[in-house]
């Protein structure tokens, strides 16, 4: 049985992850555009990075409200 | 100060988050280089030749913030330390302030607080070193002295006039004067106010005035075992 407070805390340490390179990605791309000439791969890079980080956040939420439900990974996993 | 490169170290095991960091302060002007552990920025050495600060995350696998901090605090590196922090822990944060990290920020970090952090790091740097490049042409200076022109400083220094000094050193006033003049022109001196001030830069403790009075004792020179590495 894993310890579930601590499980806990490291998933909800392991979102902050995603959301520090989110928050620091938008912010950077918004001061790109403040530049001149506007750098586009640059905002395409990030803007892809940004999608990533946050389907990353989103599996990392799920991970969290599945452990609060008290289901483990393989319940969750046989569920539609 | 000098013309080495500005650079900010980051040092977080998260990729994602490196390189978001990374973006944010090339958006700001800044040149970045990134390490995924406190090991590898350890032996890269990098941060020894060049100006700059370090963004650590506290949290990480293996070498954590904080020994990695008492690792170049150690090793003499007193490159300025901003810490990351995901949970905001305050006793580990605490112990980082005292260790002498600039700055302690919780993830995720808004960019002003971000780059103010790192503004107010690099500013320290630059009077870091500052203070170290005026200790080095001061103790460059005072190794161009002859020894005797360097008995004279050291008297000088602490407060002996040159009739003193010519007692205690036993030789003629005027020849003195000759060894004084000479001596403070080598060490760019215009007054014995500038000689003191070079005389704490260089780690050169002057004597108290009373203590001028016994003969035969010579002011001590502080060993620096400093000087060999702080400029990492």
């Amino acid at each position: 049985v894993p310890d579930s407070p601590s499980v806990l805390a490291a998933l909800v340490h392991e979102l902050n992850q995603p959301l520090t390179a989110i928050l620091s990605n938008a912010q950077a791309a918004q001061r790109f555009l403040a530049s001149n000439p506007v750098d586009l791969e640059e905002l395409r890079e990030i803007l892809s990075d940004i999608v990533t980080d946050d389907k990353r956040a989103a599996g990392i939420v799920r991970s969290i409200g599945a452990m609060l439900q008290g289901g483990s990974d393989d319940d969750r996993k046989g569920r539609p | 100060v000098n013309a080495i490169p500005v650079i900010i170290y980051i040092v977080d095991d998260d990729p994602d988050v490196r390189k978001a960091l990374s973006r944010l302060l090339r958006s700001a002007g800044y040149n970045t280089r990134l390490f995924g552990s406190a090991g590898e920025f350890l032996v890269s050495g990098e941060a020894r030749f060049s100006a700059g600060c370090i963004i650590l995350d506290l949290a990480m696998p293996g070498l954590n913030g904080l020994e990695l901090q008492e690792q170049l605090s150690s090793s003499n590196c007193h490159r300025p330390i901003i810490f990351l922090t995901g949970n905001g822990d305050i006793s580990k944060s605490v112990r980082a302030m005292k260790a002498g990290a600039v700055n302690f920020l919780t993830k995720p970090v808004d960019d002003r607080e971000l780059l103010k952090a790192v503004d107010e790091a690099l500013r320290v740097d630059a009077s870091v070193r500052a203070r170290w490049s005026s200790r080095q042409s001061v103790s460059e200076r005072l190794d161009t002295l002859t020894p005797r022109e360097r008995q004279v400083f050291e008297k000088v220094v602490s407060g002996r006039l040159n009739k003193q000094i010519a007692a205690d050193l036993g030789i003629v006033e005027k020849t003195i004067k000759v060894h004084r003049s000479r001596m403070m022109r080598k060490m760019h001196a215009h007054s014995v106010v500038d000689l003191v001030h070079f005389a704490s830069l260089a780690g050169v403790d002057a004597w108290p005035a009373s203590a001028g009075l016994e003969p035969g004792r010579n002011p001590n020179i502080r060993s620096e075992p400093e000087r060999e590495h702080s400029n990492c």
